[in-house]
């Protein structure tokens, strides 16, 4: 004897809330037919333990009472963000995202499209019934032209509400896609061609060969307003025509792969490089110079800088070179850039703290130590130095303006003499030596040059070639 | 171990000393260097990193692999956070932990991309819809953003509830010295109700869903006790609060404000102290109670007076009402920073000198 | 345990768990199936076997959209 049975679902649904083990869905429903279909096969090749699947928002919201499997229950429309989420998690399981037509064609469209754009490690099973089921049957996507819903009482007019969306000829498009096809439930040749396709999607995901994408036609009978089977001759009759049936690919059978663009010798701009791989946190943070924590020194008065100038002077690095050295003699440091929309070319300023106790506020309102390199920056700031501080400027910005009573300026051609040694990248270099020989930083001369090498660390030869300018430079300011 | 880094760098390192194995992320100013980090680190581990195609995306990919039992960030921005919030009433009504790093910028709408803390109420008091929580942490410095990243997945793992890092662009974008841990979180394991794709947790759930209203509600009773727990993890600080005659109430980077505030009053010969909520939520009701009673309060805020209207809550609720009522606001939007100037001047007009 | 020789094929159907769509009726390619007049525990009309005809094919069981309305007993 042999029973032809359900298999792969719970002998009942306690999760529906209910004794019961008849499902929630509609009489003559498409997607019970499915439902079934995905638990038997699921079931036949032994891979529920392995499963997880993604439940929708609409009229699959429940598959979970019915499969026998693991679930996670998605919100409306991110079934595949959600399945990406744990597919990249558990890159071993088997992932199943069930979504219908608003579900995955309306408002989870991108998500689902990207995750297929992508090639995710996992399957898209679409229900495509051409309304919208649990809320009433409005218009989807997928909705037909003339076709009647809730919210197209005259039929959808395609001049008003466009066309229908054809999700496999879309996803067609794509090149990561492994497996792409149609099939139908209204009668039992297509209802077991649907079976075929689904053992298929479990075959592909089994061996975690990616993104596949599986659109079923369904009938909607209470929707539809009709009976079983006229909303089964509707799939046949009029949905099959606008959305006509197939394996529109199957990569590893060769069919409808889409060519890439003919291979040439690879761009040396344009290359995947392996990502090189570390065991633990510790060997990916270590540092070749060890730097101790800093230390309370009270005796340390707070000194603040402001460094401003046009976007590729060298102003931010300038401030980290100095930050460095605080941070060397083992002193509270803090750095911050301006920042914005002008990430290159407009001005920049950054400010650093140095100080002996934790430091409070880092904003700089008023800097002990004031370096501009232009003219927009020098008129912005010059106001604001503390009394007793510094301010140095380049030679090329007009002093349009004296700074406060009590501050000293310093007109000093960092970018000049920049030139005039031949390295006009290392004007910043320059005002460091300036900051040195005012020795306004109360750092010590051989942390800054410390640091200051330090930050050519991917470029060593520069960082020599620095140093000697900056020595050369200190030499010559009086 | 410590490196000079910025902050939105140091939330990196925390995510992966706490065992944060995934990163979904979308790319906004001024989070942006979070994803940076991350797509280069993450991989280097052996751990992943995905560019989300949206924030909405992100954090449903972060329900996923929560719901498949591992630990996940994100990082994002007021616009980017908004986009968050019905992920995060989903990841709170599934009970699953994950992270997302709000570096704020100023809004509404598109806003800019400089420093506010007016992303407050959504990031402490739940912002999607339902009765829901998360646990959220007001880092101050880099240190913190680091140490409060590897706090924040502890506690969503505790607590089995999204948490939140509140940061700001500022604060972001700072550079300072961080001391990295000695060693790595353990992963903790989550098959007892997660979907792994393992026998053992065929029979898991992961779910948001109770069609029935009574089961509803008594979810919703064990989420409200679970968040009256909660109080128990709720941290804060005090500085020269013993015996401050004003006591400046901050967190996050106007704290450090208040800090300097303080210390300039100090030497004003003023009694200023301060008190910094280090977890928002749960807020530390009963430290700030301890701390006000009988003072005058003055809140330093990057808003327009969210943290000042709850700190009222809070102390309304201790019973101190005559505090609550006291309560007054230095504050600046749009992505300026409250100077301490301002602050000392606005302490002074408090204490009437 | 039924006796394997004394079992006819059939099919074997859960009236209670049947909503009386018609998928299986219209499907059965010997016209073994038929809408009975009598309710269920749903109130509906679900299917009955004609009592012969059937040769095992399931295709009752495929068309038909609930797990436990309908199986078929193979001798």
């Amino acid at each position: 004897m042999k029973v032809v049975e359900q298999k792969g679902m719970y002998q009942k649904f306690p999760r529906s809330g209910k004794d019961t083990r008849v499902t929630h869905y509609c009489p003559g429903c498409g997607h019970g037919i499915v439902n079934k279909l995905v638990a038997e096969c699921c079931a036949e090749m032994g891979l529920q333990d392995q499963t997880i699947f993604v439940d929708p928002v609409g009229c699959g919201v429940f598959t979970y009472y019915y499969w026998d499997a693991a679930h996670i229950s998605a919100a409306h429309g991110r079934a595949s963000a959600v399945a990406t989420g744990s597919c990249r998690a558990r890159p071993d399981a088997v992932t199943i995202a069930y979504q219908g037509d608003g579900d995955l064609g309306a408002i989870g469209f991108n998500n689902a499209f990207q995750a297929a754009s992508r090639g995710e490690n996992f399957a898209c099973i679409f229900i495509n019934n051409s309304l919208y089921g649990m809320t009433g049957g409005q218009m989807a996507p997928t909705t037909l032209e003339g076709e009647k819903t809730t919210t197209t009482p005259f039929g959808r007019d395609p001049d008003v509400t466009g066309h229908p969306l054809h999700v496999c000829e879309v996803f067609g498009q794509l090149q990561a896609p492994v497996y792409i096809a149609r099939t139908s439930v209204a009668d039992t040749k297509r209802i077991m061609q649907t079976k075929q396709a689904i053992r298929r999607v479990f075959e592909l995901q089994k061996e975690h060969k990616g993104y596949c994408v599986l659109e079923i036609l369904a009938p909607c009978p209470t929707n539809l307003r009709m009976d079983a089977l006229k909303a089964a001759q509707f799939c046949m009759n009029e949905m099959e025509r606008e959305f006509p049936l197939g394996t529109f690919r199957d990569v590893e059978k060769n069919i409808g792969v889409v060519e890439s663009a003919p291979a040439t010798e690879p761009s040396p701009l344009l290359q995947v490089k392996a990502v090189p791989q570390v065991k633990s946190c510790a060997e990916l943070f270590a540092e070749k110079t060890v730097v101790p924590p800093a230390e309370n020194d009270p005796s340390f008065s707070e000194i603040r800088f402001k460094f401003a100038g046009f976007g590729g002077q060298g102003i931010l690095s300038l401030g980290l070179t100095v930050a460095e050295a605080a941070r060397l003699e083992k002193r509270h440091t803090l750095w911050f850039p301006s920042y914005g929309p002008e990430q290159r070319g407009g001005s920049a300023s950054c400010s650093v703290v140095v100080s002996g106790t934790p430091i409070g506020s880092p904003t700089v309102e008023h800097p002990d130590v004031l370096v501009c390199m232009n003219q927009p920056s020098y008129e912005r700031f010059v106001g604001d130095v503390r009394k007793g501080g510094t301010v140095i400027v380049d030679a090329t910005v007009p002093v349009t303006r004296q700074p406060p009573e009590g501050v000293k300026l310093v007109v000093w051609p960092a970018i000049k003499m920049a030139e005039d040694f031949g390295v006009p990248k290392a004007a910043n270099t320059m005002m460091l030596a300036a900051l040195i020989k005012l020795a306004c930083t109360g750092l010590k001369d051989e942390n800054l040059e410390q640091a200051l090498v330090a930050s050519f660390a991917k470029k060593p030869e520069l960082g020599v070639k620095n140093l000697e300018i900056l020595r050369k430079a200190e030499a010559t300011l009086v | 171990m410590t490196k000079f880094v910025k902050s939105n760098e140091a939330v990196v390192m925390g995510a992966l000393y706490a065992g944060c194995e995934l990163y979904f992320g979308y790319p906004i100013t001024p989070a942006s260097e979070i994803a940076h980090g991350a797509a280069k680190w993450f991989p280097m581990l052996g751990r992943t990193f995905v560019q989300a195609e949206c924030e909405t995306a992100s954090v449903n990919m972060m329900f996923g692999a929560a719901a498949a039992g591992k630990l996940c960030m994100t990082a994002t921005s007021g616009p980017g956070f908004s986009l968050m919030q019905e992920g995060l009433s989903y990841l709170a009504g599934a009970e699953l932990p994950a992270v997302v790093v709000d570096v704020n910028r100023a809004g509404p709408g598109l806003g800019n991309v400089y420093p506010e803390q007016s992303d407050y109420t959504p990031a402490v008091k739940g912002g999607g819809h339902g009765n829901y929580q998360t646990f959220t942490y007001a880092p101050a410095s880099a240190q913190e953003m680091c140490d409060l990243t590897i706090k924040a997945f502890q506690m969503a793992t505790k607590w089995r509830t999204p948490a939140v890092v509140f940061a700001d662009g500022l604060q972001g974008q700072m550079m300072e010295t961080v001391r990295l841990p000695d060693e790595e979180c353990a992963k903790p394991d989550f098959s007892a109700w997660a979907a792994q794709g393992e026998p053992k947790t065929r029979e898991n759930l992961v779910k948001s869903i109770f069609l029935d209203a009574a089961a509803q509600e008594v979810f919703n009773d064990h989420l409200q006790r679970k968040y009256e727990e909660m109080q128990a993890d709720a941290e804060a600080e005090t500085y020269l609060a013993d015996d401050a005659d004003l006591l400046i109430c901050a967190f996050g980077i106007a704290s450090r404000v208040a800090r300097t505030t303080a210390e300039t009053c100090r030497k004003k010969g003023m009694k200023v102290g301060c008190f910094r909520p280090i977890s928002l939520n749960p807020f530390p009701r009963e430290q700030l109670a301890a701390a006000a009673k009988g003072r005058k309060i003055m809140t330093i805020e990057l808003d327009a007076g969210q943290f000042a209207d709850d700190v009222r809550l809070q102390l309304a609720k201790s019973g101190l009402g005559a505090e609550a009522a006291s309560v007054m606001m230095i504050h600046r939007m749009g992505g300026q920073v409250v100077s301490v100037d301002d602050a000392v001047k606005s302490a002074k007009m408090i204490l009437g000198k | 345990m039924v006796n394997d020789e004394t079992v006819v094929t059939h099919p074997a159907i859960e009236e209670d768990s049947c909503k009386g769509c018609g998928r299986c009726v219209a499907a059965c390619p010997r016209g073994c199936l038929e809408m009975k007049t009598t309710l269920n525990k749903m109130g509906i009309k679900p299917v009955g076997y004609k009592g012969e005809g059937c040769i095992g094919c399931a295709i009752c069981f495929y068309n038909c959209p609930e797990p436990y309305a309908i199986k078929v007993v193979k001798a």
